[in-house]
């Protein structure tokens, strides 16, 4: 990673913490009693480091100017749309499996999220496919629901 | 009671008790190394197991899952850079950079040792000195934890590796997140946007499946991008035998871990978890190589792997 890299994601980082801060006061203003107190302090500690961080940053961009620090290779320099794409991807699958569990189970919801991430990571063999998540559900469902007797969610919906 | 010690020293290896350690061990290794199965949860899994056996078998058979429960918790830490087990969290930052070397065997072999060092230290602090730890443990007061809070805090300033405060922040936002939920003190719902299961706030295990796991995951996703972050998976059984050499090089660090461990262990509330990062934090502090801390070192492993078994 480069120096300017480095300075570009801190200065990233630095906006996003100033707008969680303010955030986090502006979410606080309605709590009863002292409840404000404690996220308000830790967010404006929070918020100050995060302006010391952008204004660091920002200096640093500055003094290197447009074109210095590049030097990394084309590979790991350039934060591109196609690097991002399947980090994104899975993120979104992995939200949304998180929001399917307790509406159509955990069993379907698995059975559909697995292969495509299987799938989406490049594997091909289907029998792979077959013996994960099949032997996955079946260890999930022996270990927890048949021998601890602990229910796993079921679908709620419809 | 010198005379009972014995007694029970030699009821420990009927055969019966060694199979019930052997199957804790393996169970609880299986249980360790799932991620979001902690140690404790283990136990409470598979008490119903032991209902129908000797109280002796039972008792092995328990503290053979959670001993082995906690180490099992290194090995995903160490060969994914996601811990079994939050007290495994620390293991994760050495480790998987000696897997990223190529050394991931020689880390499993590590921690095991050193745990298992840890495991009996801590055993014998229980067994010999127990009633005073347990009178210091009682005097411990509100005021007590508030300095313990204060020390878990200044470790920040030690694992801020480059950016103080980049740690600061960090440390910041973990406060932040432990905001979430009733607060205790006015009963007020905080930052839970209507869902029940934040009331009880954020909970150490998911926390550090999303930090850790879901983060690997997604750096594991975009591999190819970073050849230099591949884990090598492969070694040989022979390169998770640390040599004794290493093994006693390693000795003072392991039980100074493991005094940490069975000090910490005997606080109300604090566990393995904490007890690593302290560890760690200290070996960090008092070695020659602080500065090769966090780039893959055996030492980063063998500090924070005895503490966990208390």
């Amino acid at each position: 990673m480069t120096a300017r890299r480095a300075q570009q994601g801190d200065l990233a980082a630095g906006v996003a913490l100033l707008v969680l801060g303010a955030c986090v006061v502006y979410a606080s203003y309605d709590f009863r009693e002292d409840g404000w107190l404690l996220p308000t302090v830790l967010s404006c500690l929070i918020g100050a480091g995060a302006v010391v961080l952008v204004v660091r940053s920002a200096l640093g961009l500055h003094e290197e100017g447009p074109g210095d620090g590049g030097q990394a290779t084309p590979q790991v320099s350039a934060l591109s749309l196609e690097r991002l794409r399947l980090p994104a991807i899975l993120l979104l699958l992995t939200i949304a499996y998180a929001f399917a569990i307790p509406r159509v189970g955990f069993y379907v919801s698995s059975a559909v999220y697995m292969p495509v991430v299987l799938g989406l990571l490049g594997l091909r063999r289907w029998w792979i496919y077959l013996v994960t998540i099949v032997g996955f559900l079946a260890f999930i469902h022996l270990v927890f629901e048949r021998t601890f007797l602990i229910p796993l969610p079921h679908a709620t919906w419809p | 009671v010198t005379s009972l010690m014995y007694e029970g020293f030699l009821q420990t290896f009927t055969w019966i008790n060694l199979l019930a350690c052997l199957a804790g061990t393996v169970l609880g290794m299986v249980f360790g190394a799932l991620p979001g199965l902690t140690a404790t949860m283990g136990i409470a899994l598979l008490v119903p197991l032991t209902f129908g056996m000797p109280a002796d078998s039972a008792l092995i058979m328990l503290t053979a899952i959670y001993g082995a429960a906690v180490f099992g918790g290194s090995i995903p830490a160490i060969l994914l850079h996601t811990p079994g087990t939050p007290a495994g969290a620390a293991t994760c930052i050495d480790g998987y950079q000696l897997t990223l070397k190529g050394q991931g065997g020689q880390a499993l072999g590590i921690s095991a040792v050193c745990s298992a060092t840890g495991g009996m230290v801590s055993a014998f602090a229980l067994l010999l000195i127990a009633p005073p730890l347990a009178q210091l443990s009682l005097m411990f007061g509100p005021a007590e934890y508030v300095w313990v809070a204060i020390f878990g805090l200044t470790i920040i300033a030690s694992l801020s590796r480059g950016s103080m405060l980049k740690g600061l922040i960090s440390g910041g936002l973990g406060l932040l997140i432990g905001t979430i939920g009733v607060d205790y003190f006015t009963g007020e719902t905080r930052f839970t946007f209507g869902f029940s299961g934040l009331f009880d706030g954020v909970a150490i295990v998911p926390a550090l499946i999303g930090l850790f796991s879901l983060s690997q995951a997604l750096i594991l996703a975009e591999e190819r991008w970073h050849p230099q972050n591949r884990a090598i998976l492969r070694f040989s059984w022979r390169e998770c035998i640390p040599s004794l050499r290493e093994y006693t090089r390693l000795l003072p660090l392991t039980l100074r871990s493991s005094g940490i461990g069975a000090f910490v262990g005997i606080l109300p509330g604090a566990g393995g978890d904490i007890a690593s990062w302290i560890a760690y934090s200290e070996a960090r502090r008092y070695s020659k190589k602080r500065d090769q801390f966090g780039t893959g070192i055996v030492e980063g492993v063998a500090a924070p792997d005895p503490p966990t078994t208390p």
